[in-house]
């Protein structure tokens, strides 16, 4: 009839909290890839265009990198150091600030061209004899280190933030200025043009305000304070709400509200250098020197998910549809993270093949199918039975018992001696199985209790199995020193068990009237 | 009682009134034979069965030996009732040995009498048809002094001589010839049951402490008491008879079984295993973990199986490996006889302790059926559908039957609003060690028709017992009442996808919210929604409360309604209507009305005040109320199963159906439509199941639905219509009416009959007929004679079938027909 029911073993349950859907979409990330350069990585551009480029700028260097391959495809090296090495729209400028006051402008695509053509032969001569690269334009009107260099949204025209408090604007085709505005009191660290309008730009500066322009008027239409020194900014694309984050928070204003806060997060404990949207602006993340990225759910602002990186963090991009993280770190490590690949059919099928050729397997049911007229016997597989098992099944209790105390199944899964021991006690047969033990047995039945009473789960069972104990063996205490020994160490584990509950429960009144004091205190 | 036929092709048992004739082949029920008493004392009751045999001169044709002295004879291949006749003797049990039939009773009229004594008759039958007096009785031996509780005897083959147990301990020899030469052979441990070799004089009985022994030679051995001294040493040298002892029980043997050849013993008990002794050797065989105790087997005559009959009312065909061949159960009675009998006539106790429930998806009924399983029976088929195992623990049979084991059994379940997922609650409580008690969420996979274990919850209300279990309507959400005096809610979230396949999303239950009332227990949960606010009404003893389910689902206390006194504990929320709560107590029926009021609209800023007035409308005083249900068709209206006692007798109960009905905004009306008397035998749980052939009508009618009820009695029973809708007084013991389905039940027999050549052509023949398919080979082929015989074999009982010979002629030329008439055209063309 019914084969023979196994012992259940009791999985045991992991605490912890529920990862939300969000959550598990943020951690679904590779083993990150890490190249080491030379000096901290001070901002990273990623291309909105298919092959994904990459751009960081650390130190005098900017370097291109290939999104796939985390190789750099193209460097460039300077005198001075470089600042804000991003992209235009299309993908095929870009444009770099620099110490001296100038910024200027590079192709991408043309060069590469002639890169994959000389690449093999000539690379080594190229790079040292003939710079290559020459910029295409080179605005000089700045007065301090151009910091904030910006493709506007129409593609023609520049926006440069510098160290002299000055936005200038410079047409591409002219290299000269159309619009220039002294629109902070101190350095200018960070600015962004908007998505959707041709004619908004954003800045934050050191004296810690936010100002957005209009290029149209030439003058601030907005100004919010963010209270310290503005690190960076990011402007919603439907230009009506504004992230800012400095020192270790992040801001979010209201435009269209003339700048009212709608909230802060201080979730960062130290200064918190970049922001970027996720693939749809859904997501806000954020970096810190306190080497965390803190993602935030763009609906509630709640803290969703936090990764970790191995030292302070300058930049952050991430890639469209959010394939992977591209970090730049204060030591010059910059950390590409992938999302990862989910198993698809072929995929599996693929890795099955590797396997390679197993001389045991049954022929699978993809190669041979049945025709409706076959006569199906399944293939009945007896299941194997744990040697406690056997017992059980043979109604030997105390065997039963002893192979469930056995050194292995105790130490690797007391779990299932509780569960043995358990059956016992439902067949009525425990009492049995327990009496008259030797003094060995009895006294790794003890210090297994010993060692398990105080796990929750194995609780309720070791307590009746001890109370058992101590019906059976009442008349042996005091005539054998060593079963004595044993009780009288199962009495310790358990006065300290109760001890340590008792200052548990203590701890727990005690919290719960700085609770209850504190919700009245609320209301 | 269980019977094989001598073809063992049919399988008959009887259980109370009505005989079962199964098919061996397709585990089938064939027929369900009962039979009415038409006399005026009786009141047209079917009448219980005592005994069956088959009749010794026909095959094909069984006798069913009454409890009021009547004998049917049935033709079982047709069902038919063929006779049925009234004998003089009060029949206890019938032995069939060969061509002649043994009965042990006692003479009806004699009752006045002295010797109204048990005595063995033989009855004579007469076969041929048309004799009135078909059966005479002969008196054999009078005065039998037969343990009347066991009533176990055997025949020998030769008719010689009959064994019975006499007492606790005494086996008795008791030849025919001689009245004198009465043997009693005492044993040591008390005797249970009795076989008798076929071909040996041997006689194994079985007893309580598992042993069985063998007895050899008792013919020839003297009689241990008499006349010891005054015969000689003849007799003394073998006074006792030879025994032997098979040992492998330990628990009573309940069934011994010989095989025809008296090769096999096969013995049973209470150990749910079946022994196989090879009956020279001694060796034996088993088959291990049948499900139920055994309670009596029979083996085949052709020695191709043995049936084996359980307590639960399952039957197994074993066959000669030890295989279970076929398996015929319907409503499983959970009675392992391992109970307190005082328990058993309690009031208040019942084996179905989860109730009766209804499972719309496989459209059965679901209650408890062996320790620790759900059983899913199907009552438009009778039959039990599969057993489900939720604690998944093998039943261990006790050590002492006096001292059962504590099983872990099934105590709550409910299904979700659309039968996705089934809620379980299982507890053990020995009342020595800690109890455990497990809640268990199981998911419905509708492709497969299976459960799967989902969740399990250990200890769901701390140590402490689950009242009741509730789901949410149209929402994963499930209430549990424990008895540490909370209520909480269980939600269903997403889980986090283990690493392995991340595509698959995980579903689990987890524990949401918790809340408590006055430090007082929580017996039942109902659902509302007033003005689209979620509220759940939840009762604590006398006092039904109030509570509101917020979006974020915690729970705010709204109201109390108090209307009954201390001592009027609440069993029942129903609710009727969405506006009206429906409280039961122990002796009196509330219904409370909610309005939904809003106070203050005019501050936009402060949000909307709002209040929810309660009121207790109607009250009314019952006795005590077994059940609520809602009707399925209709909200407003509500039944309520009431239980009396009769003054007149102490062990019958009347059973009132009363219905509610709430229309807009008037009273309550409450009226009894139905009521039955019942033996009282625990308590009695009842269903409301939809009527699928009748058309469901927007009016709600009593007509629309079934009701099913059971006792422990361990079978289902249906509430006649006719008798809802009368009002009348009247007697419903039949589970089924036997003349609307003998003959559905005679299309099934169609259906379920093995393949054979001829069943084949006539089902190539019928389909083509229905389907008005013209294949042209078969219209080629077609030949009415041919068919017309085929109707003739297929319509004609076998009884009233002419000789074969004269028909098998004719037919097998009609199937030359044909041919021969082509050949004969050829013929004239050339």
């Amino acid at each position: 009839m019914s084969s023979f029911k196994q012992i259940q073993v009791l999985k045991q349950s992991k605490p912890g909290q529920v990862l939300s859907d969000s959550a598990l979409y943020w951690k679904d990330y590779e083993f990150p890839t890490v190249i080491n350069e030379y000096g901290g990585i001070n901002h990273i551009d990623v291309s909105e265009v298919k092959p994904n480029f990459v751009v960081a700028t650390h130190a005098s260097r900017v370097h291109i990198y290939d999104s796939h391959k985390k190789t750099a495809i193209k460097s460039f090296s300077f005198s001075e150091n470089a600042y804000s090495g991003s992209f235009r729209r299309d993908g095929k400028l870009m444009c770099v600030g620099f110490e001296s006051n100038h910024a200027k402008v590079y192709p991408i695509m043309e060069d590469q061209q002639k890169d994959f053509d000389f690449e093999n032969e000539t690379e080594s001569t190229n790079s040292a004899t003939k710079p290559k690269k020459r910029p295409l334009r080179k605005f000089d009107d700045h007065l301090g280190p151009v910091h904030v260099c910006k493709f506007m949204r129409n593609l023609y025209h520049v926006m440069t933030c510098s160290d002299d408090a000055h936005v200038r604007i410079f047409d591409l085709a002219t290299s000269n200025t159309i619009m220039k505005l002294k629109a902070h009191k101190d350095y200018i660290r960070s600015g962004c043009t908007s998505v959707t309008s041709d004619d908004l730009i954003l800045t934050g500066s050191y004296d810690h305000t936010v100002k957005m322009t209009d290029t149209r008027i030439n003058s601030v239409v907005m100004t919010v304070d963010h209270g310290e020194p503005v690190e960076n900014i990011l402007m919603f694309p439907s230009s009506n709400m504004v992230v800012s984050c400095g020192g270790n928070s992040i801001k979010i204003w209201d435009v269209l509200k003339g700048g009212n806060l709608i909230h802060t997060m201080i979730n960062h404990h130290k200064t918190v250098t970049s922001l970027a949207f996720s693939h749809n602006y859904k997501y806000l993340l954020s970096a810190g020197l306190d080497r965390h990225i803190k993602v935030f759910d763009l609906a509630n602002y709640d803290l969703v998910s936090t990764l970790d990186y191995p030292s302070a963090i300058l930049s952050l991009g991430v890639l469209p549809e959010d394939k992977s993280l591209v970090v730049g770190m204060s030591d010059g490590l910059l950390s590409f993270k992938d999302r990862k690949k989910h198993d698809t059919e072929a995929f599996r099928e693929s890795n099955r093949a590797k396997k390679g050729y197993n001389p045991y397997k049954y022929a699978s049911s993809s190669v041979f199918t049945s025709s409706a007229t076959d006569h199906i016997i399944t293939h009945e597989t007896k299941p194997h039975l744990r040697s406690f098992d056997k017992q059980l099944k043979k109604f030997n209790s105390t065997k039963a018992l002893d192979e469930a105390l056995s050194l292995k199944t105790r130490v690797n899964t007391p779990q299932a001696t509780i569960g043995v021991m358990q059956e016992l006690i439902r067949r009525g047969t425990i009492k049995a199985a327990l009496a008259g033990k030797s003094e060995k047995s009895l006294g790794i039945l003890i210090k297994f209790i010993q060692r398990n009473i105080s796990n929750p789960n194995f609780t309720a069972t070791l307590t009746d199995i001890s109370n058992i104990l101590l019906d059976l063996y009442i008349n042996d205490i005091g005539k054998y020193a060593a079963i004595d020994d044993l009780f009288v160490r199962l009495k310790k584990t358990i006065d300290m068990e109760i001890q340590y509950q008792t200052n548990l429960f203590q701890i727990i009144g005690t919290l719960e009237t700085i609770f209850v004091a504190q919700n009245n205190v609320t209301k | 009682m269980l019977l094989l036929s001598h073809d063992s092709k049919y399988l008959f048992s009887a259980s109370g009134s009505v005989l079962n004739v199964y098919s061996a082949t397709s585990g089938e029920i064939v027929y369900r034979l009962s039979y009415t008493d038409n006399s005026e004392e009786s009141n047209n009751n079917e009448v219980k069965i005592v005994s069956l045999c088959l009749n010794p001169y026909n095959k094909y044709q069984l006798f069913t030996f009454h409890l009021n002295s009547v004998i049917c004879l049935w033709d079982y291949e047709d069902g038919l009732l063929l006779k049925s006749f009234e004998l003089k003797i009060k029949i206890k049990k019938i032995y069939n040995v060969k061509n002649s039939i043994y009965a042990i009773g006692e003479l009806k009229k004699s009752s006045k009498n002295e010797n109204d004594s048990i005595s063995l008759y033989k009855l004579q039958i007469d076969n041929s048809i048309k004799n009135k007096n078909l059966i005479e009785h002969e008196l054999i031996v009078s005065n039998l002094s037969i343990n009347l509780d066991k009533l176990q005897f055997a025949i020998d083959q030769n008719e010689k001589y009959v064994a019975y147990i006499e007492g606790r301990r005494k086996l008795v020899i008791n030849q025919f010839k001689s009245n004198n030469s009465v043997k009693k052979f005492q044993s040591k441990i008390e005797l249970t049951c009795l076989a008798l070799h076929p071909n040996e004089d041997c006689i194994a009985t079985g007893t309580t402490s598992g042993k069985i022994i063998i007895w050899y030679n008792y013919i020839n051995c003297a009689h241990i008491n008499s006349e010891e001294d005054s015969n000689g040493k003849k007799r003394n040298l073998n006074s006792k008879p030879t025994e032997s002892v098979l040992h492998w029980h330990s628990l009573p043997v309940v069934s011994l079984s010989f095989t025809t050849e008296g090769s096999i013993l096969y013995s049973g008990g209470h150990e749910c295993v079946l022994v196989k002794w090879l009956f020279k050797t001694g060796q034996k065989d088993f088959k291990p973990r049948l499900g139920a105790p055994i309670s009596s087997i029979t083996s085949s005559l052709d020695n191709t199986f043995c049936a084996v009959k359980h307590l639960d009312n399952t039957i197994h065909l074993i066959g000669a490996n030890m295989k279970v061949v076929q398996t015929f159960s319907s409503f499983l009675c959970p009675n392992f006889k391992t109970t307190n009998k005082d328990l058993v006539n309690n009031m208040d106790f019942t084996f179905y302790p989860i109730g009766l429930n209804y499972f719309k998806k496989l459209n059965c009924i679901v209650t408890n059926g062996r320790p620790g399983h759900l059983q899913f029976y199907s009552y438009s088929s009778d039959k039990l559908l599969f057993n489900l195992d939720i604690v998944n623990e093998n039943y261990i049979s006790p050590e002492n039957l006096n001292k059962p084991n504590a099983h872990t059994e099934i105590e709550c379940l409910a299904f979700n609003h659309d039968s996705t997922w089934l809620v379980t609650v299982e507890r053990r409580n020995d009342s020595v060690t800690t109890p455990e008690i497990k809640l268990k969420f199981w998911c419905y996979d509708s492709t497969n028709n299976k459960f799967s274990l989902n969740t399990l919850v250990r200890h769901p209300h701390s140590y402490d017992k689950i009242t009741k279990l509730k789901f949410k309507p149209n929402e994963n959400t499930l209430f549990t009442c424990g008895e540490d005096g909370c209520f909480k809610s269980w939600t269903l979230v997403k889980n986090r996808p283990s690493s392995i396949d991340q595509n698959q999303i995980k579903y689990n239950w987890v524990y949401s919210t918790c809340n408590g009332y006055r430090d007082m227990y929580p017996s039942d949960i109902e659902f509302f929604e007033i003005n689209n606010k979620d509220y759940v009404a939840v009762s604590f003893e006398h006092i039904a409360t109030l509570w509101k389910i917020d979006y974020d689902k915690s729970l705010s206390f709204v109201d109390d309604l108090i209307h009954c006194a201390k001592d009027d504990p609440i069993k029942y929320l129903k609710k009727i209507d969405n506006s009206n709560l429906l409280v039961v107590h122990n002796e009196c029926l509330n219904v409370w009305c909610f309005k939904h009021n809003v106070l203050d609209e005019n501050d936009l800023l402060s949000g909307v005040e709002e209040s929810l007035e309660t009121r207790c409308i109607w009250s009314q005083e019952v006795k005590d109320v077994l059940k609520v249900e809602t009707s399925p068709s209709n909200d407003s209206n509500v039944l309520i199963f009431v239980r009396e006692h009769l003054k007149s007798d102490e062990s019958l109960i009347k059973i009132k159906i009363g219905s509610i009905e709430i229309s807009n905004n008037s009273e309550p009306s409450f009226k009894y439509c139905h009521e039955f008397v019942q033996d009282l035998n625990g308590l009695v749980n009842f269903v409301v199941v939809p009527n699928d052939s009748i058309k469901r009508n927007e009016e709600f009618s009593l007509e629309n639905v079934h009701i099913l009820y059971a006792d422990n009695f361990g079978i289902i029973k249906k509430v006649k219509k006719s008798s809802l809708s009368n009002e009348n007084l009247l007697q419903n013991n039949a589970d089924v009416d036997l003349n609307e389905t003998m003959w559905e039940n005679r299309k099934i027999l169609a259906k379920n009959l093995p393949e054979s050549n001829l069943a084949r052509i006539i089902d190539t023949n019928k389909s083509n007929r229905i389907n008005g398919e013209k294949d042209q080979f078969i219209e080629e082929n077609r030949n009415g004679f041919f068919e017309s015989n085929l109707n003739r074999i297929e319509t004609t009982p076998a009884y009233l079938m002419p000789k074969i010979g004269t028909f098998c002629y004719d037919t097998l030329r009609s199937m030359l027909f044909k041919l021969d008439e082509k050949k004969y055209e050829m013929q004239n063309g050339l």
